[in-house]
């Protein structure tokens, strides 16, 4: 490390600090008694240290319940929304049709829908259909997010040449046996990706199970944390520990994924 | 808190009992229109309760025995949590949807306002006029002041859980400390006390909130002061009255508590800020409702138990009462559903009756809102550890004529969003007094009824 | 920003030739299959929703009972409304955080991630992406914390660095919305970074020796090589910025509520409050659907002046 590199390491730094600081604070104040989390000067090691915050969260409050829901809704919605994005990317990707360009910006339309304008209608149109449910309705009506198709034909386009379309056909293959043997295994890396990214969205989605689950059994992470913290004790050392407990497993996810999630996320953006 | 074994039920219980099941019961079978719906009469029925508080979760819980054995029904009930606003939100886009509507819920007084847009109440809620006339003397024994936040037209959709009333929170040690006489009868003579406090003390007396977030809680402050000067938001018709030479006095009167340090910002009265100006004695005393004893104070600062004292809030040189009232959570019915009787019933069996309501405020702390109640021996027995020992029901006893009533409109939700604006203005002083008076109401009418 | 719209954009391709298959017409029915589960579940869950939304632009409707039909009565009174206009600025201040603000950091930790022979580039790009990945009700509870005026963190260091720090974040109207782009930086920039510096791990050693050989200082090399290659890069960021800004809601509705004063109401929280605290649906709806002809309208312009958005064809 030269001299000269000094003053980027210090910015590197700085922004390392500035970027985790908030959250190591959180966790820091997830170990300590509540009279001690807004104590001043802030200390960053919890001094007395205590982990009644989590005992009480996993056995007062039903938090494994809520986090096996969170959990179990974005699994299912990560691999269906997957699949659903391949299908429809590719079909974007390698296919000529009538009326493609304008199906294409219809969709591209989408991305700028303010979430509120189709809240209530779609919460009633679920519900009047019987379709209600939360595992139903957590679920299917976001499998199909237009950024998803956007990112896999790109990388059809991209990493998929039509000679090995080609090929297969030739063998003899179905377009769909094309599409499951020959796309979907080249296809990894940046299914990886979206599936992170899908994990996330419907991990920590928020207004939507608000509104759609009245059935507390079946609150979301997100949900149930809210609910703990609005209720009129203002349990912040709760919260603060179940909102640690919570990011856990979405940053374990990104930590380990994160070479397939930050390249396929760009590979797109930036060979267009 | 200590008690004296439990006295027998007074009478009027049973009287109160065989009502709900008369009168009320042909009510609410007259209003059941039709539908699919089959109004269940008796035998076992679960009711879903919604609300924000597990307090109140555990007050119904512990109700059931009592409903089940004073009447037909063997209840059981299914509890769904959230938060105030959004039981709220949640109720309308079910009944839209047409199902998965609880029985019975919990509306948080300010959450309650939306209920009154349109004819939503009408149509949602079960109207509880006939069954309060169906209960002799019942009518006589609620307190007007705590249905007219949950009424309309004559029409009561909710019962409150609470009356209340504000009072003056202190610390008894350092108002000693601090050379306070007990004789300050006036906000006036106790805003000078409270400067010169300030001064050699650095402590103040008497908090705003300012909570940039929460326009709600920063006109709460107000709201207090407003109420007990005698003046008021909306009348009885819902028609915008806050405009008034009451309402500037108020607000000037917390202005020039703000520049002498009378007076102290907190951002939030349940926050950290609030906590540590309790715990470093820079908040010796402020007005505020008798829940915020549990609320703020017990949960903020126990080791401070003893210590804290509650009075009568001082007067108004210029006139009105001794008390306002503040926050509530009213129990509503839903209207048209096949345990729209049950679950009527099950309010009457335990939100209403004497026994009901000494449990509910040994249970939660909220007092209250039959004028009869008041005169059980058990309350006026009751003391106050956390105030040091204090027999507090003479004092509620003499506060309650004056509480006054508090009458809310749909557009409540916008005022609040553009008086607390204004608020924090005039504390920071960049608008006098009137001129955010002026301007609330200019602002609110150029929203309402959008 | 309420949902995160992630990914790469449509591409910025240039049109290939015509491929063999595609000439072949027993083929023609397979791209509809395989789009068709797509577009079934937006029909469903997307297009009727918007179209009942514009129904009840043009209605009267508490949220319960029926609609009362009122014409183009609720685009008239927003014309007029001091709120909607008021978040309409937020809006676009909040947008041109993003834009101005957001986009040019993420940029320049990007070059310095992209400096050769970086060491630990891994965990640098790492730790700047956790922001996006934490909860927002995490984010909220944290910055509440880390603005409150007594005890936050901010006034905190404030203090020990200058030796004052009675900041008041969230209860100022102007230092509220300060805290907002504070937050919305926080959040989005490391995000935002990975974008730019697979766009520079993309560009052509040869172009920069080249631009060496010519004696290009370094603002010339930058402006004259790098600029250029990131275009489609930068022209994707730009645009999904926008987007995300334009529909601002959790940030101010967990952190300020949209105070104090409105000063930090956007329009998607307008929308909210209209519907979710005032019970006037159709008067939410139709400020969403003017939310939705702004924000479609220019991020259509956008496209077309940077070329983005178009179909693989």
């Amino acid at each position: 490390m030269t001299r000269a590199r000094l003053p980027l390491y210090a910015f590197l730094i700085l922004l390392l600090v500035g970027f985790l600081a908030p959250l190591v604070w959180a966790l820091s104040g997830s170990f300590k008694p509540r009279g001690e989390i807004f104590g001043y000067p802030p200390e960053l090691l919890p001094d007395p240290f205590t982990l009644d915050n989590y005992r009480t969260l996993l056995t007062e409050q039903s938090f494994g319940r809520w986090f096996l829901m969170s959990t179990v809704v974005a699994v299912v919605a990560t691999v269906v929304s997957v699949f659903v994005c391949a299908l429809a990317g590719y079909g974007f990707a390698k296919f000529r049709f009538a009326g493609k360009q304008l199906l294409f910006n219809v969709m591209f339309s989408s991305l700028s829908i303010p979430f509120a304008v189709i809240l209530v209608p779609l919460f009633v149109i679920l519900v009047k259909t019987g379709l209600g449910s939360p595992w139903f309705a957590l679920i299917v009506p976001w499998v199909a997010p237009a950024f998803g198709i956007f990112m896999m034909q790109q990388y059809i386009v991209q990493s998929i040449p039509d000679s090995v379309l080609e090929a297969a056909r030739i063998d003899g293959a179905s377009e769909f046996g094309v599409f499951r043997t020959i796309v979907l295994p080249l296809l990894r890396p940046s299914l990886g990706a979206l599936g992170v990214w899908q994990f996330l969205q419907s991990y920590n989605s928020f207004l939507w199970p608000l509104v759609l689950v009245s059935d507390s059994s079946q609150y979301t992470l997100p949900l149930g944390l809210q609910t703990l913290f609005v209720s009129e004790q203002r349990q912040y050392d709760l919260v603060l520990a179940g909102a640690v407990l919570a990011v856990l497993p979405a940053v374990a996810l990104f930590v380990l994924l994160r070479k397939q999630l930050l390249e396929g996320l760009s590979t797109g953006a930036v060979k267009g | 808190m200590s008690y004296p074994p439990a006295a027998p039920a007074p009478p009027t219980r049973r009287a109160l009992l065989r009502g709900a099941l008369g009168l009320g019961t042909a009510a609410a079978l007259s209003a059941c229109g039709g539908g699919s719906t089959t109004l269940r009469t008796s035998g076992d029925v679960t009711l879903g309760l919604w609300t924000h508080d597990p307090g109140y979760e555990t007050f119904f819980e512990k109700g059931i025995p009592d409903a089940d054995r004073t009447g037909d029904f063997r209840y059981h009930l299914k509890v769904t949590r959230a938060g105030a606003p959004d039981i709220v939100t949640k109720l309308l886009a079910q009944a839209v949807a047409g199902r998965g509507t609880p029985d019975l819920v919990g509306f948080e007084i300010g959450s309650f306002p939306r209920m009154l847009r349109g004819d939503i109440a009408e149509r949602l809620l079960h109207d509880f006029t006939p069954d309060i006339e169906a209960v002799p003397g019942l009518k006589e024994d609620l307190l007007p002041a705590r249905t007219a936040p949950f009424s309309r037209d004559g029409r009561v959709y909710a019962f409150d859980s609470d009356t209340p009333m504000v009072v003056y929170f202190h610390r008894r040690d350092l108002f000693e400390k601090y050379g306070l006489p007990e004789s300050m009868a006036t906000w006036e003579e106790f805003a000078e006390a409270g400067a010169r406090v300030h001064r050699d003390h650095g402590a103040s007396m008497c908090v705003v909130s300012t909570v940039g977030s929460d326009p709600g809680q920063v006109v709460q402050s107000f709201q207090m002061l407003l109420y007990q000067r005698g003046g008021a938001f909306f009348d009885a018709d819902g028609a915008l009255v806050l405009d008034s030479p009451e309402a500037e006095e108020v607000l000037r009167f917390l202005c020039e508590g703000l520049r002498s340090g009378f007076v102290v910002e907190v951002s939030d009265y349940y926050g950290a800020g609030m906590q540590t100006a309790l715990k470093a004695g820079r908040v010796i005393g402020l007005p505020m409702a008798i829940w915020y004893k549990n609320y703020g104070l017990v949960t903020n600062v126990p080791e401070q138990k003893g210590r804290w004292r509650v009075r009568a809030l001082p007067r108004f040189a210029g006139g009105g009462g001794v008390t306002a009232a503040l926050g509530g959570t009213g129990f509503g019915v839903v209207e048209d559903k096949a345990n729209t009787r049950a679950a009527t019933e099950f309010l009457f069996r335990t939100w209403l009756t004497h026994e009901g309501q000494v449990r509910r405020f040994t249970e939660t702390g909220y007092l209250p809102t039959r004028r009869s109640v008041y005169e059980d021996a058990r309350l006026g027995a009751y003391e106050d550890d956390f105030c040091g020992g204090q027999r507090l029901f003479g004092l509620y006893r003499s506060l309650l004529p004056d509480v006054p009533p508090f009458h809310q409109s749909p557009d409540q939700s916008i005022l609040y969003d553009v008086l607390g604006g204004n608020l924090l203005r005039a504390y920071h002083g960049d608008l006098s007094p009137r001129q955010a008076l002026k301007q609330t109401a200019a602002d609110f009418r150029d929203q309402a009824g959008r | 920003m309420t949902t995160t719209v992630a990914g790469p954009p449509g591409a910025a391709r240039a049109r290939s030739a015509p491929k063999e298959e595609e000439r072949r017409p027993r083929r023609s029915w397979a791209p509809y299959l395989f789009i068709s589960p797509f577009y079934l579940l937006y029909a469903l869950f997307m297009l009727v929703p918007v179209g009942v939304s514009v129904w009840l632009s043009l209605t009267e409707w508490v949220g319960l009972g029926a609609p009362r039909w009122v014409g183009l009565r609720n685009y008239r009174l927003l014309a007029t409304d001091i709120s909607f206009h008021r978040a309409l600025g937020n809006t676009a201040v909040f947008v041109l955080v993003a834009v101005c603000l957001v986009v040019p950091l993420a940029l320049l930790i990007a070059q310095a991630l992209n400096t050769r022979g970086l060491r630990v580039r891994d965990l640098w790009r790492t730790a700047y992406f956790v922001p996006i990945v934490v909860s927002p009700i995490l984010v909220a509870l944290v910055f509440g914390l880390v603005f409150d005026r007594q005890f936050g963190l901010a006034n905190a260091v404030l203090r020990a660095l200058f030796g004052s720090g009675g900041v008041d974040w969230l209860g100022d109207p102007d230092l509220a919305r300060v805290s907002i782009a504070l937050v919305m930086l926080w959040r989005w920039t490391g995000y935002l970074t990975v974008f730019f510096l697979a766009g520079l791990q993309n560009v052509p050693r040869e172009l920069y020796e080249a631009a060496a050989l010519d004696g290009a200082g370094r603002l010339r090399t930058f402006t004259t090589v790098t600029l250029p290659a990131l275009k489609p890069v930068t022209a994707f960021v730009v645009v999904t910025s926008f987007i995300c800004a334009a529909q601002i809601f959790e940030e101010p509705y967990l952190l300020t509520g949209g105070g104090p004063a409105e000063s930090t109401l956007s329009v998607t929280m307008f929308i909210y409050r209209a519907a979710f605290q005032r019970q006037q649906f159709g008067y939410a709806a139709a400020a969403a659907v003017v939310l939705f002809v702004l924000v479609f309208g220019i991020s259509r312009l956008v496209n077309r002046l940077l070329g983005i958005g178009r179909a693989a064809s």
